[in-house]
């Protein structure tokens, strides 16, 4: 592999690393809340991605700006209500059941969103997606990568502001913590588990319109979310600061892997690289240590 | 004394009854002797087998879409030798093992043909199930180990992917002007695509020319900025792909960004008319062994094919799946094959027939479509296509460059 190869596969792994640290916060978020594996974050992505190819109507920044802010907030409406009126009702159950039935719902969104839109791919043709730059060097971004980098960045920084240091952020950990306690200190624990979906929901709208700029939008995008799941693990199931930190090593190992060998190996690697977290530091590179109180 | 009456008039109603009934069946002999009316004998029963549900659903619908197109427009011109054709139709649900129980349940509604077969692994699967009770497949997908050598029921109406190496090298060498070129070649990520690939190879070492890297790709949309960097690496002239339609959309943007600049060559089922407009790279050339939906085409055959399609409102279905006109030509093929094999026709005569038929498509495909006891593949040869920002337009004047999956010899038929 030639140094240029090198260095402009560095810069699309970037790239790649914070569209998947991006999912990897909707994983982090309701787990840090309610301790719950939340698999509907893939469909997440796909809604978000084809309800935002529909209100759009393809002309104007101005427009596509408004499209994604509408989205956002119905996404994120939809995820508080699903979790109020079904993940809820499971609630004081094993955390498996949780899982479950998020597997389960992930399949029948998967087919409902394919009932309401069809299943043929959609593209994106976003303003000014053909405009490259050259970065000093050699290699070259385009500006739609551009705008990923920058918006993905500036979500995680607010996301982590928001979860682990604004007053709102220590509630949810004190759900999470001790769920009981903080029913007994008056918390209302629905509002703060809804809020954690509705977060999730949300960014896996931007996530998913990331995903939508650079690749036609179908089914097999939910694919490419569960393959993002190895960023939550990697970081910490529980760190918002080790999604970034996930989701770029494993972009990293799977891009200089396609490069080097092919596309299977780059998936493997990815996983393999999961495998050797689990084993030497099991609660992830920032992930909280795993404490049993007897 | 009742019980004696009631068993009289017991005897007397079966006796009527019988009689009736003997009547009846001479009538109806008598009837179906002269051959004046076929809808007597009810509507000829065809199969279609393909994915409606599962990853490939989007495929499978297109397809059956494609044949209920020319099976409708048979029924709405009065039907086959007098009989309407009824089209029955089962899910394979994307997985070879559904496939196996939904050809098992075609069987049992006593189809003469099965058609479909969107998927070589299905394909594969029910291919047995369907040989053992001497049943036509008429499929659209198939690897080259299943037509080669030729299996009396199995018929496939496109091409191989792995036998278009040929006519993608041919086209690479007439439109660089030289046999001299350097290619970088990306196969997909299946059994077809390794053979595509190694014919490929095989083709370099044939005709001189060079292969500077051989990248798989993979079968649904991904990042693909590695796979695009490895194919451009080594100064290549040309790019020969297989990349789906999906993945095509990415990679070939990818590739542009990365500052390669000459032209793509890509094979994968066509190619959509969509697909290219997404795409709108003026360099980019697909090969198709049929047209598609094309409004400003002379050719009879695509006009009537547009008519219908309008007609039936699959406008965006047909610029979008290549599927819908395979399933089209899979139902033109049902369609004559009923037609030869009479109106008496019966699983073992459509047998006969298909091994023995061509279909005249009137400029829909290069070729008329044919099937000989010797070679069962329709298609035969392909034409390249690109946009030029306006619409699709064949490339070096609209010349077909043959493909087989029994030879890498075969001869360049006229344009």
């Amino acid at each position: 592999m030639s140094m240029g190869m090198a260095y402009q596969t560095l810069v699309g792994a970037l790239v790649v690393g914070v569209i998947y640290s991006l999912v990897a916060l909707g994983y982090v978020v309701v787990y840090r809340a309610s301790r719950v594996f939340n698999f509907l974050q893939a469909q997440f992505l796909y809604f978000g991605a084809l309800l935002f190819i529909t209100l759009w109507g393809g002309e104007g920044v101005t427009s596509f700006a408004l499209a994604l802010v509408a989205t956002v907030l119905m996404m994120a409406a939809a995820g508080a209500v699903l979790y109020a009126v079904v993940i809820h009702r499971t609630t004081g159950q094993p955390h498996w059941i949780q899982m479950l039935l998020t597997m389960f719902l992930g399949i029948a969104g998967l087919n409902i969103a394919q009932l309401i839109w069809g299943s043929d791919p959609r593209f994106l043709d976003v303003p000014g997606d053909r405009v490259n730059w050259g970065l000093p060097g050699g290699a070259v971004i385009s500006r739609v990568d551009v705008a990923i980098l920058v918006t993905g960045i500036v979500l995680w920084m607010i996301l982590y502001w928001l979860i682990t240091v604004s007053p709102m952020g220590v509630r949810l950990r004190a759900t999470a913590e001790n769920s009981t306690l903080s029913a007994y200190s008056g918390m209302p624990l629905t509002v703060w588990f809804g809020v954690a979906w509705a977060i999730a929901a949300a960014v896996g709208v931007i996530a998913g319109v990331s995903f939508a700029v650079r690749l036609p939008v179908d089914p097999t995008i939910t694919e490419i979310g569960l393959l993002a799941f190895p960023a939550a693990m990697i970081g910490g199931m529980d760190s918002i600061k080790g999604c970034l930190a996930g989701g770029l090593i494993l972009a990293l190992v799977q891009q200089y892997a396609a490069v080097v060998w092919d596309t299977q190996t780059s998936i493997a690697a990815g996983f393999a690289v999961v495998l050797v977290v689990l084993i030497v530091r099991p609660r992830g590179l920032f992930g909280s240590p795993i404490v049993d109180r007897v | 004394m009742s019980s004696a009456k009631s068993k009289a008039r017991w005897k007397r109603i079966a006796a009527v009854s019988m009689s009736v009934s003997v009547a009846m069946s001479m009538l109806a002999a008598c009837g179906g002797g002269d051959g004046a009316s076929g809808s007597d004998r009810g509507p000829y029963q065809i199969g279609f087998l393909g994915s409606l549900s599962g990853p490939l659903a989007p495929v499978g619908t297109a397809m059956l879409g494609g044949v209920k197109l020319a099976i409708d427009d048979a029924n709405d011109n009065g039907g086959v030798n007098g009989r309407q054709i009824e089209l029955v139709t089962e899910d394979d649900e994307t997985d070879p093992a559904a496939g196996i129980t939904a050809a098992r349940s075609l069987l049992s509604q006593d189809v003469l043909i099965v058609t479909g077969g969107n998927i070589s692994t299905v394909v594969e699967g029910v291919l047995p199930t369907l040989e053992r009770e001497k049943v036509a497949f008429l499929a659209q997908a198939a690897s080259p180990a299943i037509l080669d050598p030729v299996k009396e029921t199995m018929f496939q109406i496109d091409q191989t992917s792995s036998s278009n190496a040929q006519p993608m090298v041919e086209f690479a060498s007439e439109l660089l002007g030289t046999d001299d070129f350097t290619a970088g070649i990306g196969p997909v990520e299946s059994p077809a695509g390794e053979a595509w690939g190694d014919n490929v190879e095989q083709l370099e070492s044939d005709r001189g020319f060079t292969i500077s890297s051989r990248v798989t790709l993979p079968v649904s949309p991904g990042d693909i900025t590695a796979q695009a960097q490895r194919l451009i690496d080594g100064t290549p002239d040309i790019l020969l792909l297989q990349a789906p339609d999906g993945v095509l959309v990415a990679l070939a943007q990818k590739i542009r960004d990365l500052g390669f600049f000459g032209p793509i060559v890509n094979f994968s089922y066509g190619a959509a008319t969509k697909t290219l407009e997404t795409i709108g790279d003026k360099d980019l050339y697909v090969l198709r062994t049929a047209a598609q939906y094309d409004t400003e085409s002379k050719e009879p055959g695509t006009q009537k094919f547009v008519e219908l399609v309008d007609a039936a409102g699959d406008q965006d279905v047909a610029k979008s799946a290549t599927q819908y006109t395979q399933g089209y030509l899979l139902g033109l093929m049902v369609v004559k094959a009923l037609e030869d094999c009479g109106e008496d026709c019966d699983r073992a005569a459509l047998v006969d027939t298909l091994n023995d038929i061509e279909v005249e498509t009137d400029g829909f495909t290069p070729n008329p479509m044919a099937f000989t006891p010797e070679d069962h593949l329709a298609t035969k040869s392909g034409v390249f296509y690109s946009f030029d920002g306006k619409s699709i337009i064949p490339a070096l004047d609209g010349k077909a460059f043959a493909a087989t999956v029994y030879s890498l010899e075969a001869e360049v038929p006229a344009s």
